[in-house]
């Protein structure tokens, strides 16, 4: 009986041991399983999107949709429905009980985010009217997807229209992105909004918030940021951030306006220069290297980027649309 | 577009396809800019060293091997920026 036991307890430790080996293969195994079936469901989705018929297109993805409706890729699938009907068939009455089903049907929030947008662009690109009762309907359902907020919100606010409910969709917007990478654009959206409406020390502190929140500055918003703090009555610190764009790229607005600035405060030809020489300076200090890569080409071919090169190099990461 | 206007001046454009949609890629690249070289970032290898986040995004790589310029997304005055850009480093590079 002794041994008996014994033999049983030895088991026990040997399958519990075996239990314990093997657990963080199995779960790396199914990662690897899921990574996979999501790479073959964007690749079947993908074909469809392929599709030239639009009807054949439409049911098909209509019949991803149903197949999977768990998956992340559903709304990209609304999406294409969406845009096959409204752009390519130009039948927005079919859009429209479209839109009305999909919103009335669908839990997903993405999904729903994706139909307002559509709607949105397609009412509100020729008249903002309908545009904001879009943004008003948006208000009232409780689709939890920040980024949809944010879009009409700013779209809005850009357009200089219906600003009350512009801010009301950025609040919305931060609200829900607290937290999240896209916080930045948000409160970027709502200093903007800010702006539009007068409420200038209020727009200073969304964008600063927004920059400091981001890790690579964008020049959209330190743009928005120098505007702000130029009506805020603060010049030189606005001179600052525009100098902060040109260190980035010769982007047009920074340049006139700093321009402009320089004359006001009575810039001579030297000064201009050494100002010129110091954003040089400044752009080849901060200049990251870049990093080689071997690639395939489409013509079967392969391409080998090795920096440094004799060659200026322009490179595009591109995705069609 | 912008490749045919820069043409001999010493810079060489390339896009990389992000998407893994080389038919796609194959038809708008063969009716806007056929003699544009296009590789195939089909393992994200490309995208992940340089730590990208959206397409388009554009980089301009001086021949020291800097990367001078970066821009995310495309707007209206993108080309006329991009063209000051090259110029200004064409510039610089003869001053």
């Amino acid at each position: 009986v002794k041994s008996g036991l014994w033999i049983l307890i030895l088991v026990l430790v040997v399958a519990v041991g075996v239990g314990i080996w093997l657990k963080p293969r199995l779960t790396q195994m199914s990662a690897d399983e899921e990574a996979r079936q999501a790479d073959s469901l964007a690749a079947e989705l993908g074909r469809i999107q392929d599709i030239e018929d639009s009807e054949s297109k439409i049911s098909k993805l209509e019949a991803f949709v149903a197949a999977h409706p768990e998956s992340d890729l559903k709304a990209r699938a609304y999406y294409n429905i969406g845009r096959e009907i409204l752009y390519t068939l130009e039948e927005p009455d079919r859009f429209d009980d479209f839109a009305r089903r999909t919103l009335a049907s669908e839990p997903d929030a993405e999904s729903k985010a994706i139909i307002y947008y559509l709607m949105y662009r397609a009412a509100g690109d020729s008249d903002t009217g309908k545009g904001a009762e879009i943004g008003r309907r948006l208000l009232a359902d409780d689709v939890s997807a920040a980024w949809i907020y944010n879009h009409i919100g700013y779209d809005l606010a850009e357009k200089g229209e219906e600003l009350d409910l512009a801010l009301s969709l950025c609040n919305k917007a931060v609200e829900f992105a607290e937290g999240s990478r896209d916080s930045a654009s948000h409160l970027d959206s709502r200093g903007w909004t800010y702006y539009k409406k007068g409420m200038y020390p209020e727009a200073v502190a969304d964008l600063e918030a927004a920059v400091a929140l981001q890790g690579e500055p964008d020049e959209e918003v330190l743009e928005h940021l120098a505007y702000a703090l130029l009506k805020s009555g603060q010049p030189d610190r606005a001179f600052d951030t525009l100098r902060n764009i040109l260190i980035m790229g010769e982007y047009d607005f920074a340049r006139s306006k700093l321009d402009s600035l320089m004359q006001v405060k009575g810039y001579t030809r030297e000064q201009v220069e050494m100002f010129e020489s110091s954003i040089w300076q400044e752009r080849m200090d901060r200049a990251e290297p870049a990093v080689a890569f071997a690639l395939p080409t489409l013509e079967g071919g392969r391409y080998e980027f090795a920096p440094p090169a004799d060659e200026i190099t322009v490179i595009n990461f591109f995705s069609p649309t | 577009v912008m490749h045919g206007r820069f043409a001999g001046k010493g810079i060489e454009f390339v896009v990389i396809d992000a998407s893994n949609r080389k038919e796609k890629t194959q038809e708008i690249v063969s009716e806007q800019s056929p003699s544009l070289t296009v590789a195939l970032d089909e393992e994200g290898a490309a995208w992940d060293n340089y730590k990208l986040y959206a397409t388009p995004t554009t980089l301009i790589v001086d021949q020291a091997g800097r990367i001078i310029f970066k821009h995310v997304g495309y707007g209206p005055g993108m080309e006329k920026m991009m063209e000051k850009e090259l110029a200004l480093l064409l510039r610089r590079r003869t001053t």
